[in-house]
C-alpha cells in the first residue's frame, strides 16, 4: 500500500513541471522511504534523478516497493485543476490499477489516474567522475543560457581558475558569459581538479533550467564527458539532471 | 515486393533524433531500389554521369547517410544473398515488370506523356552488380558498416535486432516482422516532402515505428499466426489467396488458429507448400555476427567514388562532408554506463 499527504500543491506543481522538460511517462518508485525517479529522456542523452523523501510529505506510508507509472499529460493536466490553498492526498489502488490524487479544499475533487506498465529495467546511473564542480545563483545559470541561445544552439562550458565561462558560436556571431569568484559574485563556489572544456546542447539546457525553482544549482563536469546539474526541489527533495555532451566530430 | 500487412499494423511517427544514439539495420536493397526510383528528374530520367551510368542511388547514399550520421543514428547496411528458390516466381515476374516498365517509360517519353513517363521510370529501376559493389564501396567509406546476408536481408536485420546489435531494422517491407524482428521503422531513409503523383501538392513522410509484440498482443495473435495471415495475403514467395485480403485473413486466422485448420474447416483451397513459406520466416539462415563498429568518414576514397568516378561537383560533395565533421554530435548517456 502507498499513501501520502502534502500541504502544498505548489510543490506538487514544481515536481511536475520538473519531469515534464524531458519526459513523456512518470516511473516513480515509491518505497517505505520516500518516492524516488530515475528516468532517461526518449533521446537517451539526458537524465533526470529525483529523490522525494518521506519526510517531505506530511503523511506518508508505504509498505513494500511500487512502481508508479504515469502519463505526464495526464499529471500535468490534473496538475492544472489543483487550487492553491488545497491539500493533497495520494492513494495507490492496487487492485484497480490507479493513482488517486485527492484534492481537499472547498471542494473535495478525486481524480483517478491510468498506471500504465513500467518499463522492464530500472534506469541505473552512469558511472561518472567530475573534474570541476561551480555551485550558482540558479537565475545567473539561466540567464548565461539565455545569452548563448542569442547566437548559438550549443554553449560551450570552461573551468579554469577562478572562472567558469559559457561560450557559444554560430552562424551570426559570438557570445560569451563570465562568472568569476569573489565577492558579490554570482558564482559562489568553485572547484577545480583539472581545467575542464565541455560542449551541451541548448535545447535540453534551457528546458531543464525552467526546471529550476531553487536559488541555487551545482554544476559539475568533466572535458567532453556528461555534466551534472543539482538542485533542491520542493522544499527537503533533490532532483539532478545529467546530459550527455555534443563533442566534435573526428 | 514483401507482404501487405498495412492495414492491420499499427505504426507510431518517430522523428530520427528519438533514434539517435541507436544502431539500425538498414535493409540495403529495398533502399538503393528506393533511391533509384525516387531520385528522378521530372520525365523519369535518372541522375546519371558523363558516359551514361546511373548515380541515383549513390546520391541518396551519400547525402541521406549523412543526414542519419548527423541526427545520431548508426546505420548497419545488411545486403541480401542468394534468394530462396521459391522466390523464383516472384523474381521473374518483378523481371518482367521493370522491362515492361522500361517500353512504357520510353514510350510515354516519347509521346511528351511526362507523368505517365516519370511513373513507369520509376517501376523499372534496375540494380547492377556493378552497382551494388560501388554502394558497398560508398557505405564503407562513410564509415558505416556492411553485412552481407546468406540469403534474405531481412533475416539478418532481424537477428540483428534479436541479438542487441541493432535496436531495430529498417525497411519498406513488412517482412522483417516475420522475420521476429521486435522493431521495424518505415520511412527511414526517404522521409521528407515528396510530391503527390499527378498534382502539384506535396506530403511530408515521416519515419514510423512499428512494434512486433505490441501489434501481436492488438491483434491478439502470435508471429506463427501472422506469418500464416502474411501466407494468405501473399508473399514474395507465394501468390495471394483469391477473395482473401488482410482483414479476412485477420478473421480466418483468429477464428481457426491456423493454416492447417483453416483448409480443413472452410473452402479455402492452398495450392502450394504453406509448411516451405512458413520455414523461410521461421528458421532463416542464421549467420555469426560480429559487434558492428562505426568509423570516421574517409573523404578521399568518397571523392574518388564519387567525383572521379561519376562526375560528382567536386564542391558540393567536399562541402557536406566539411560541414558534417565540422559539426558537433550528441552524445548518448548510454556511453557512459
Amino acid at each position: 500500500m502507498f499513501h501520502a499527504t502534502l500541504d502544498s500543491t505548489k510543490t506538487w506543481k514544481q515536481i511536475v513541471d520538473a519531469l515534464a522538460t524531458l519526459l513523456t511517462e512518470a516511473h516513480f518508485v515509491a518505497s517505505e522511504t520516500g518516492l524516488m525517479l530515475r528516468q532517461l529522456d526518449s533521446t537517451k542523452a539526458a537524465m533526470i534523478d529525483l529523490t522525494l523523501p518521506a519526510g517531505l510529505f506530511q503523511e506518508y506510508s508505504c509498505k513494500g516497493d511500487h512502481d508508479i507509472c504515469l502519463g505526464i499529460d495526464e499529471l500535468t493536466k490534473v496538475s492544472k485543476r489543483m487550487a492553491s490553498d488545497d491539500k493533497l492526498e495520494f492513494n495507490l489502488n492496487e487492485s484497480e490499477q490507479r493513482f488517486e490524487i485527492k484534492m481537499l479544499g472547498q471542494a473535495e475533487r478525486l481524480f483517478k489516474l491510468q498506471i500504465l506498465s513500467p518499463p522492464e529495467d530500472r534506469t541505473k546511473k552512469p558511472a561518472l567522475s567530475f573534474d570541476a564542480r561551480a555551485e550558482m545563483y540558479a537565475e545567473a545559470f539561466k540567464q548565461a543560457v539565455k545569452d548563448i541561445g542569442v547566437v548559438s544552439s550549443h554553449v560551450k562550458i570552461s573551468a579554469n581558475g577562478d572562472t567558469i565561462s559559457f561560450t557559444g558560436e554560430g552562424d551570426t556571431g559570438e557570445a560569451q558569459v563570465s562568472l568569476k569568484m569573489g565577492d558579490e559574485s554570482l558564482l559562489y563556489e568553485l572547484k577545480i581538479e583539472k581545467d575542464s572544456t565541455s560542449m551541451y546542447a541548448l535545447n535540453y539546457l534551457s528546458e531543464i533550467s525552467k526546471a529550476m525553482s531553487s536559488d541555487s544549482v551545482v554544476l559539475q563536469f568533466s572535458t567532453n564527458k556528461p555534466m551534472m546539474m543539482e538542485f533542491g526541489i520542493a522544499e527537503g527533495g533533490r532532483i539532478s539532471f545529467i546530459l550527455a555532451p555534443r563533442v566534435e566530430r573526428r | 515486393m514483401g507482404t501487405k500487412l498495412g492495414d492491420i499494423i499499427k505504426a507510431d511517427v518517430i522523428s530520427l533524433r528519438q533514434l539517435s544514439g541507436r544502431a539500425i539495420a538498414i535493409d540495403a536493397y529495398n533502399t538503393i531500389y528506393a533511391f533509384l526510383s525516387t531520385i528522378r528528374q521530372p520525365d523519369g530520367t535518372p541522375l546519371m554521369d558523363r558516359k551514361g551510368h546511373v548515380t541515383s542511388h549513390l546520391s541518396g547514399l551519400f547525402y541521406r547517410n549523412l543526414n542519419l550520421l548527423e541526427n545520431g543514428v548508426r546505420p548497419i547496411y545488411v545486403f541480401d544473398g542468394t534468394a530462396p528458390v521459391l522466390k523464383a516466381g516472384e523474381v521473374q515476374r518483378r523481371r518482367e515488370v521493370r522491362d515492361a516498365a522500361y517500353q512504357a517509360w520510353q514510350q510515354a517519353k516519347e509521346e511528351g506523356r511526362i507523368e505517365d513517363a516519370r511513373k513507369a521510370a520509376q517501376a523499372s529501376s534496375k540494380l547492377t552488380s556493378d552497382m551494388v559493389d560501388e554502394s558497398k564501396g560508398l557505405i564503407s567509406s562513410l564509415g558505416i558498416p556492411v553485412v552481407q546476408a546468406p540469403s534474405e536481408g531481412e533475416a539478418v536485420a532481424a537477428q540483428m535486432a534479436r541479438e542487441g546489435h541493432a535496436w531495430a531494422s529498417a525497411s519498406q517491407d513488412n517482412d522483417s516482422l516475420l522475420y521476429n524482428c521486435p522493431r521495424m521503422i518505415r520511412n527511414l531513409t526517404i522521409s521528407g516532402r515528396r510530391r503527390i503523383a499527378r498534382s502539384n501538392a506535396y506530403r511530408t513522410i515521416e519515419p514510423e515505428l512499428i512494434d512486433l509484440d505490441l501489434n501481436l498482443k492488438l491483434l491478439g495473435i502470435t508471429r506463427e499466426q501472422l506469418i500464416d495471415i502474411a501466407i494468405l495475403v501473399g508473399t514474395d514467395y507465394n501468390s495471394s489467396v483469391k477473395g482473401i485480403g488482410q482483414k479476412t485473413a485477420l478473421k480466418l486466422v483468429r477464428k481457426h488458429g491456423a493454416l492447417e485448420r483453416i483448409v480443413a474447416e472452410t473452402d479455402t483451397k492452398l495450392d502450394f507448400e504453406f509448411q516451405e513459406i512458413r520455414d523461410i520466416f521461421l528458421n532463416p539462415p542464421k549467420i555469426h555476427l560480429d559487434s558492428p563498429k562505426w568509423s570516421a568518414l574517409e573523404p578521399e576514397k568518397i571523392v574518388k567514388i564519387l567525383c572521379d568516378q561519376h562526375d560528382f561537383s567536386l564542391d558540393r560533395v567536399e562541402g557536406s562532408m566539411k560541414e558534417f565533421v565540422g559539426s558537433s554530435e550528441q552524445r548518448s548517456l548510454t556511453d557512459y554506463y
